[in-house]
C-alpha cells in the first residue's frame, strides 16, 4: 500500500493538511471531536482513490483534487459518526467511538458539521456537475442507511436486497468519488461513466470483504468486534447465504441460525461462524468480492496505461487481501 | 482439467475452460475450499527435514536426501472462449469484452492478471503467468462481456508446488 500512497504523496499531503484546517472550529466540542476523529486513524482509501483516478486521467490541478478528495473523506466521516450512533457502536478502529466518549447528541451534531464542511469544499471545487454527482451520492447513502435500518432483524432479507443496501450505503460514495474525479480531470462523459462503474464495483467489493471479516477477522486487526453485524441484527451476505444453504441442506442448522439471529445471541457467535463456514458462505462472499474486482478492472481497462492505473488495480488486490 | 508440465521450458501449461455469463452477484461460486488451512507440501517437506536432522545425530546411515528445492516457473494458461451464456442463449464472440485470470496462493492471497492492460483481448486464448514462485495455487478465469456482465469463475485449476521444476 505504501507504494500506492507514494504515487500521490504530494496531493495526499495537501489533503491531510486540508482535513486539519477544515475541521477546525471555534466551538470547543466540535474541535475536540474533530481532533479525535483525525487522530483515530483510518486509511483514507476514498480520497486515495479520488486522487489516483484524477491523476490517471492526467489532471494536474492538485489544489482542486485535494478539495474534492477532502470533501469525499468528510462525507465518509460524517456517515461514520451518524452510523455509530444508529448502531450504538462503542468501538471503531480499535478506539472508543465518538458517541461512546461524548454521547449521541454531540456525535450527530458534529456529524452534521462535517457534512456541511464537505459541501463547502464541493462548492470550492467550482464545478456544478461535481456538485450534482456528490449531492445525488449523499441522498443515496442516506437512503441506504435508512433501508438498512428498516431491514434490521429481517431474517428473510435476500441477496438482491442486500446488494441494494451495500450499493447505496458504501459503493455509491466510491462511485461518486471516481466520477467526480473524472469530471474534475475533464474526462469525457464516457470515461466518467467508466470511472463511476469502477468505483461502484470497488466499493461493493470493499463492503463484501468488510462483511466477510465480521465473521472471520481478527478483532485486533479489524478494530471492532467480530460478530458486530449479528449483534446489530444486520443480515449480511455470509449469513444470508448460510441461511439459504442450510434451509436446503440442514434444517437443524437453519433453525439454530434463525434462533440466534432473532435473539441476537452473541454468546453463540462461534456456532454461527462454524455454520457460516460449513455452508461455504464465507467463500461465496469472497467470490462475489472477487467478481466485483474483476468488473472494476474491466472498467479501469478503458484508461490509458499509467502507474496510477496500475495502482488502482493493485488497490483492488489490496481489498481482497484483507480477507486472506 | 488438464495439467501439463514442460520442464525443459521451465513452464507449466494449464487448460482452463471459460464459462458463460451471468449478472454479477448471482451464478455459481467457483473454487470452493480455497481457504486451505492444511499444511502445504512445502511445510511437510520442512517437517520431514527436521526429523531427518535429528536422525543424523543417532543413525547417520539412514539419512535420506532432503526434498529438492522448487523454483519459480512461467505458467502458461490456455482456454477456449465461451459460446453461450448461463441461460443457454448464444454468446456471440463480438459480445465478449475480454478475460481476467485470478490466482490464489497457499496463504490465500488473491492476485489478478494481466497487470498491464487489466483485460485480455477477446481473441486471446492463452496467457503466461511469468516467474510464478513455487507454491500451491488455485487458478480461475473470468469472462466479461461488453455490457459489463461477468461469468461465474471457471472450474478451478489447482497447481501444486511439487509441479514446479527443481533448481
Amino acid at each position: 500500500m505504501q507504494s500506492i500512497y507514494a504515487l500521490v504523496d504530494k496531493q495526499f499531503s495537501t489533503v491531510n493538511q486540508l482535513i486539519l484546517n477544515e475541521l477546525h472550529s471555534h466551538i470547543d466540542l466540535v474541535e475536540d471531536i474533530s481532533q479525535y476523529l483525525i487522530t483515530s486513524g483510518g486509511k483514507r482509501i476514498r480520497p486515495l482513490v479520488t486522487l489516483l483516478v484524477a491523476a490517471a486521467l492526467g489532471d494536474t490541478d492538485n489544489a482542486k483534487q485535494a478539495k474534492l478528495a477532502t470533501a469525499i473523506e468528510f462525507l465518509h466521516t460524517a456517515t461514520l459518526l451518524h452510523d455509530d450512533v444508529v448502531d450504538m457502536s462503542s468501538l471503531r478502529r480499535g478506539k472508543p467511538t465518538a458517541n461512546a466518549n461524548w454521547g449521541n447528541a454531540s456525535s450527530v451534531l458534529v456529524g452534521d458539521f462535517v457534512y456541511s464542511r464537505a459541501f463547502q469544499l464541493m462548492v470550492a471545487v467550482g464545478n456544478l456537475s461535481v456538485m450534482e454527482v456528490l449531492s445525488d451520492t449523499t441522498v443515496k447513502i442516506a437512503e441506504g442507511e435508512v433501508q438498512q435500518l428498516s431491514e434490521i432483524g429481517n431474517i428473510d432479507l435476500n441477496e438482491a436486497a442486500y446488494f441494494e443496501v451495500i450499493e447505496r450505503k458504501t459503493a455509491q460514495l466510491f462511485a461518486g468519488a471516481c466520477e467526480a474525479a473524472a469530471i474534475v480531470a475533464g474526462a469525457t462523459p464516457e470515461i466518467s461513466s467508466h470511472m463511476r462503474a469502477f468505483g461502484k464495483s470497488l466499493g461493493l467489493a470493499f463492503q463484501l470483504i468488510d462483511d466477510f471479516l465480521d465473521y472471520a477477522g481478527d478483532p485486533a486487526q479489524l478494530g471492532k468486534n467480530v460478530g458486530d453485524d449479528l449483534a446489530e441484527g444486520k443480515l449480511t451476505l455470509p449469513l444470508i447465504q448460510a441461511l439459504k444453504i442450510s434451509a436446503k441442506q440442514d434444517s437443524a442448522h437453519h433453525q439454530e441460525l434463525k434462533s440466534i439471529i432473532i435473539n441476537k445471541d452473541l454468546n453463540r457467535i462461534t456456532s454461527v461462524i462454524s455454520i457460516v463456514q460449513a455452508t461455504g458462505a464465507m467463500q461465496y462472499t469472497r467470490d462475489r468480492a472477487l467478481e466485483n474486482i474483476v468488473l472494476a478492472n474491466e472498467s479501469l481497462s478503458k484508461l490509458p496505461a499509467s502507474p496510477y492505473k496500475t495502482a488502482l488495480a493493485e488497490l483492488g488486490e489490496y481489498v481482497l487481501a484483507r480477507a486472506s | 482439467m488438464n495439467v501439463n508440465i514442460q520442464q525443459a521450458l521451465r513452464s507449466i501449461v494449464l487448460l482452463l475452460i471459460a464459462t458463460g455469463l451471468t449478472a454479477c452477484g448471482g451464478g455459481s461460486g467457483g473454487g470452493n475450499g480455497r481457504l486451505n488451512n492444511n499444511n502445504s507440501p512445502a511445510d511437510d517437506a520442512a517437517a520431514t527435514l527436521n526429523n531427518q536432522q535429528s536422525q543424523v545425530q543417532t543413525q547417520a546411515n539412514q539419512v535420506t536426501p532432503p526434498a529438492p528445492a522448487r523454483v519459480s516457473a512461467d505458467v502458461r494458461l490456455a482456454w477456449a472462449p465461451p459460446l453461450e451464456r448461463t441461460d443457454g442463449s448464444e454468446l456471440p464472440f463480438s459480445d465478449i469484452s475480454g478475460y481476467q485470470i485470478s490466482y490464489e496462493d497457499s496463504k490465500g492471497r488473491l492476485r489478478i492478471a494481466p497487470k498491464d492492460t487489466l483485460l485480455l483481448e477477446p481473441a486471446q486464448s492463452s496467457y503466461i503467468l511469468e516467474d510464478l514462485p513455487a507454491d500451491n495455487y488455485q487458478i480461475n478465469i473470468f469472462t466479461v462481456d461488453t455490457n459489463g456482465l461477468i461469468s461465474p469463475a471457471s472450474a478451478t485449476i489447482t497447481l501444486q508446488a511439487d509441479q514446479f521444476p527443481t533448481s
